[in-house]
């Protein structure tokens, strides 16, 4: 019984903190929309390492990270008067992240096709200790998880490491939620695949 | 529930694996589920081994001063074409004044003295000065509008398209734009 009361109470401290956020974020947007920086630099706090972590594990490069997150928060800057708030701010962000990133990697491929940049691989976005029998896997997937289409591997990393909703992330792509899902599939089929010979 | 719709289920659930009543009794009576499950369990444990990258705290001041920076300079832009077309609005209006004035009246322009005319110029000057000012920001639409206008002329209609890499059709579309000399 005691046990009930502590889990419960823990839920609902959860919630209560959950919530107490979405305000926060609401609050912040708003006074943000009316000129208060603080309330902007704010906002940037709360959301950088969010933003950070999905950027680099697309891009596998911290210099190149922080240029896109800066390039994010100041589009979020501009745009912010055009922010509506029927989505919570961090999925506005996200959407705005993704495509900053999307587009980065699609310039890159292109420069990569006509042998413009010079040809460095960038160090593995996922990083994993080396724990002995399992560097051979892990090496396997780093490789696998990178070799994703840029908009799968979106997908992967939205759901998977920022455990975002289906329909979440179908708004922020703006595609339909039965497409986002096919993709998060094939993306983890591609992975298991990786797996098979460690069987 | 058969093996598809239950394999299918469960793998959308990673990242969160968890089993419903139906999908526990159907692993218990289906082994070849169960080692696809196991599978499963075992490549999210994998992928989260790692925690999840952050801002060390002075890549984080970089960011933030970069930011106020450019913030600063986006709003000075701002500032600075407000004060422009009201430099040039006042130009406009001088310029009007000396047509309206040499038009309807040109025994009165010739009285207008040198100095006058030199006050003239001078706000010409400074007009001209504030226009050289102002940093400009280049955005790169170029790539997502070749990319858009492909779509639409060719029409990439399935999915898989869209949500994929770009294809060697993308490519070899955008590799003659850039030839052309179109972007980039
Ligand atoms: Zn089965």
């Amino acid at each position: 019984m005691p046990f009930l009361l502590v889990f419960s109470y823990y839920r609902l401290s959860k919630i209560q903190k959950a919530k107490r956020m979405e305000l926060d974020d609401k609050e912040l947007v708003t006074k943000a929309k009316s000129g208060d920086r603080k309330a902007f630099d704010e906002l940037v706090r709360l959301n950088k390492d969010k933003m950070f972590a999905l950027i680099y594990r697309m891009t596998g490069d911290r210099e190149i990270t922080l240029d896109l997150l800066q390039d994010t928060f100041f589009a979020a800057y501009k745009e912010l008067g055009g922010f509506r708030g029927d989505s919570r701010f961090y999925s506005w962000l996200y959407r705005i992240a993704s495509s900053k990133t999307l587009n980065y990697l699609k310039r890159k491929k292109i420069l990569s096709f006509f042998s413009l940049s010079a040809g460095t691989p960038d160090e593995p976005s996922y990083n994993m200790p080396d724990n002995v029998g399992f560097s051979e896997i892990n090496d396997r997937l780093i490789k696998a998880v990178d070799l994703l289409p840029p908009k799968q591997k979106l997908i992967f990393n939205l759901r998977f490491f920022d455990r975002l909703s289906f329909p979440d992330i179908a708004g922020i792509l703006n595609k339909g939620e039965s497409t986002v899902k096919t993709n998060y599939q094939k993306a983890i089929e591609k992975l298991q695949n990786q797996l098979k010979d460690f069987r | 529930m058969n093996c598809g719709e239950l394999r299918k289920s469960i793998c959308l659930k990673m990242g969160r694996l968890f089993l419903s009543q139906d999908e526990k009794s159907h692993l218990d009576s289906c082994p070849g589920c169960t080692k696809y499950y196991e599978h499963l369990v075992s490549l999210e444990k994998t992928l989260t081994v790692a925690p999840a990258p952050s801002l060390t705290k002075m890549e984080f001041s970089k960011l933030q001063s970069k930011l106020d920076s450019r913030i600063n300079k986006y709003h000075d832009k701002a500032l600075n074409f407000y004060r422009l077309s009201f430099k040039y609005g006042a130009t406009m209006a001088a310029i009007l004044l000396l047509v309206f004035a040499s038009f309807f009246g040109k025994y009165k322009f010739q009285d207008i003295k040198p100095a006058d005319t030199d006050s003239l110029l001078a706000t010409l000057t400074i007009a001209e000065d504030f226009s050289a000012s102002g940093d400009e920001v280049i955005e790169e639409p170029y790539l997502d509008l070749v990319i858009d206008n492909y779509v639409d002329n060719y029409g990439f209609n399935t999915s898989e398209m869209l949500i994929g890499d770009l294809s060697d059709e993308e490519l070899e579309y955008l590799k003659n734009k850039i030839n052309a000399g179109d972007i980039l």
